[in-house]
């Protein structure tokens, strides 16, 4: 049973729609990327769907919970797009209160964990006025984990951090996976969604252009793989030239003794390798470059 | 809701406002007691039970809407502009966090008033629950006025302005109301609190019914907001 369901839910402001009905699933467990430039409307989505911002017209559910948001919000955690703070208070006073306002009791204990687990111990009794933008955007991180949410909305969670911590928040998304947590997550570092995303949708001019995994957005825009075949050093010109007409329907080059060819789907490359082997080449590796999901993005 | 009452009656104790204000409740209280204790006979048909909490119901009548207002008129905008609301939209009601909000400045001033009473009744050994309670009345139109505003005025600045604005008209305009039989102003008496103080138990509770009405008026509007 999906997590998260939309059903044509749309958003306008004045008579401009910035959501225009998006009917999405996200299952348990998934680590959903949601990804778009700027002002294609994921973070009026996502505030929707956490309640920041009504919609215009559709259906939601989470947590099988039909529409009535206020129900399941002890069990959601958001970390929101834009993320201020109360500057009087510490760290650690934000999530005793934070933790009591979504109605569990405030443990020191939870509240140590949570902040060991973003990197902020050693500043939890620092005022958060004090606080860099990284580390204002840890405790957004801290505030959503601190009620042991299921769901976790998450606007842009790396952006503004330092490379270390942007790490760490990655792995930490895992590590909360792991443990059985969904998380639903917009993010303008395609690398990152690449790498721990488990479905991504592309939402372009308020629509949701294409969703899938990784392979199936590649599969839909027939996206080239290019495919490094490395080559004897001692290849004769001869050689070079039988192997152009063998492989004739590729686009193929040559950087030395390696031999780069485009293919549309990973099915071609045994065809590819069998025929080289066929004519007496010897083939000492097989690299496959997959497109990065940037390549796919910039195809949109 | 308990927590985020809490919050918001503790935040009004902190910066200068709030001490000016108790410092003036606490002085009008003290004064009062003196004058009960100066005059133990009834004067011009202020008895001597009265005059204990003269001072600070006069200071109430006067002030109480301009006090409220000073403290309370950006209780919500300013938690929308700074976006510090969606911390808490995303945890809780909005029912509850209104609410919260609202029982947090009412606490306040219970507090506030309470303390005030109690030196008070230490004074004249006498408890004035009759006084309290009208006081508190009176406070409770305010405060959810202020809500309301809060909630209408997008702006913390705008609302400091208007708040003021209406604060210092709103005494006049009713004691113009009050005398007056012109039409275009005597309405007015019926819709603020102190027309009400006049009359007999139970319509001296008329002013919570308009509280209760701006309440709601604000949780409609909270409730359709989009943070």
């Amino acid at each position: 049973m999906p997590v998260i369901e939309t059903e044509k839910l749309s958003k306008s402001f004045s008579r401009n729609e910035v959501v225009s009905s998006i009917s999405l699933k996200v299952e348990k467990g998934e680590i959903f990327g949601f990804l778009g430039r700027n002002g294609a409307g994921k973070t009026t989505f996502v505030n929707m769907l956490t309640g920041i911002t009504l919609p215009t017209s559709g259906r939601m559910l989470l947590l099988n919970n039909n529409n009535d948001i206020d129900q399941i919000k002890h069990r959601v955690g958001v970390l929101p797009d834009y993320s201020t703070f109360y500057d009087h208070l510490s760290a650690k006073d934000h999530l005793k209160y934070f933790c009591k306002v979504s109605g569990k009791p405030a443990a020191t204990s939870k509240i140590e964990e949570v902040l060991r687990a973003v990197g902020l111990i050693g500043h939890e009794k620092k005022k958060v006025g004090k606080f860099s933008f990284g580390m204002k955007k840890k405790l957004g991180i801290a505030q959503a984990l601190i009620h042991d949410p299921e769901l976790l909305f998450l606007d842009e969670p790396t952006s503004g951090v330092d490379a270390e911590s942007a790490i760490h928040i990655q792995r930490l998304i895992l590590e909360l996976q792991k443990n059985g947590k969904t998380i639903f997550m917009t993010s303008h570092n395609l690398d990152e969604v690449e790498r721990i995303c488990t479905r991504i949708a592309i939402m372009k001019e308020g629509h949701i252009h294409s969703t899938g995994t990784m392979k199936e957005l590649k599969k839909k825009y027939q996206t080239r793989s290019r495919v490094q075949i490395k080559l004897s050093s001692h290849i004769k010109k001869e050689q070079k030239e039988n192997i152009k007409n063998l492989l004739f329907s590729y686009s193929i080059e040559w950087k030395d003794s390696m031999l780069l060819v485009d293919v549309m789907a990973e099915e071609e490359i045994p065809t590819i390798v069998h025929a080289l082997s066929k004519e007496g080449i010897d083939i000492f590796a097989v690299h496959v470059h997959e497109p990065s999901l940037q390549e796919i993005f910039l195809r949109q | 809701m308990w927590a985020i009452c809490f919050r918001e009656c503790k935040d009004l104790f902190k910066g200068f406002k709030p001490v000016l204000i108790i410092s003036i409740l606490l002085g009008m209280a003290m004064v009062s007691t003196r004058l009960g204790a100066a005059f133990p006979d009834e004067i011009e048909g202020v008895t001597q039970k009265e005059m204990y909490t003269s001072g600070l119901t006069l200071t109430i009548t006067l002030f109480g809407i301009l006090f409220v207002f000073a403290l309370s008129h950006s209780v919500v905008n300013k938690e929308i502009e700074s976006k510090t609301i969606r911390f808490l939209v995303t945890k809780t009601s909005r029912n509850r966090i209104l609410l919260g909000k609202f029982m947090g400045t009412v606490l306040f001033w219970l507090i506030i008033i309470g303390t005030c009473f109690t030196f008070i009744t230490l004074t004249s050994r006498m408890f004035h629950l009759t006084n309290y309670i009208e006081i508190m009345i009176f406070l409770l139109y305010s405060i959810s006025a202020a809500f309301l505003l809060s909630n209408t005025v997008p702006k913390s600045s705008q609302s400091m302005f208007i708040g003021l604005i209406l604060a210092l008209a709103i005494p006049g305009l009713s004691l113009w109301a009050y005398f007056s039989e012109r039409w275009y102003i005597m309405w007015l008496k019926y819709v603020t609190p102190y027309y009400y103080t006049e009359l007999a138990f139970p319509l001296q509770g008329v002013p919570l019914l308009f509280a209760a009405l701006f309440i709601v008026l604000s949780l409609y509007l909270f409730k359709r907001r989009d943070f």
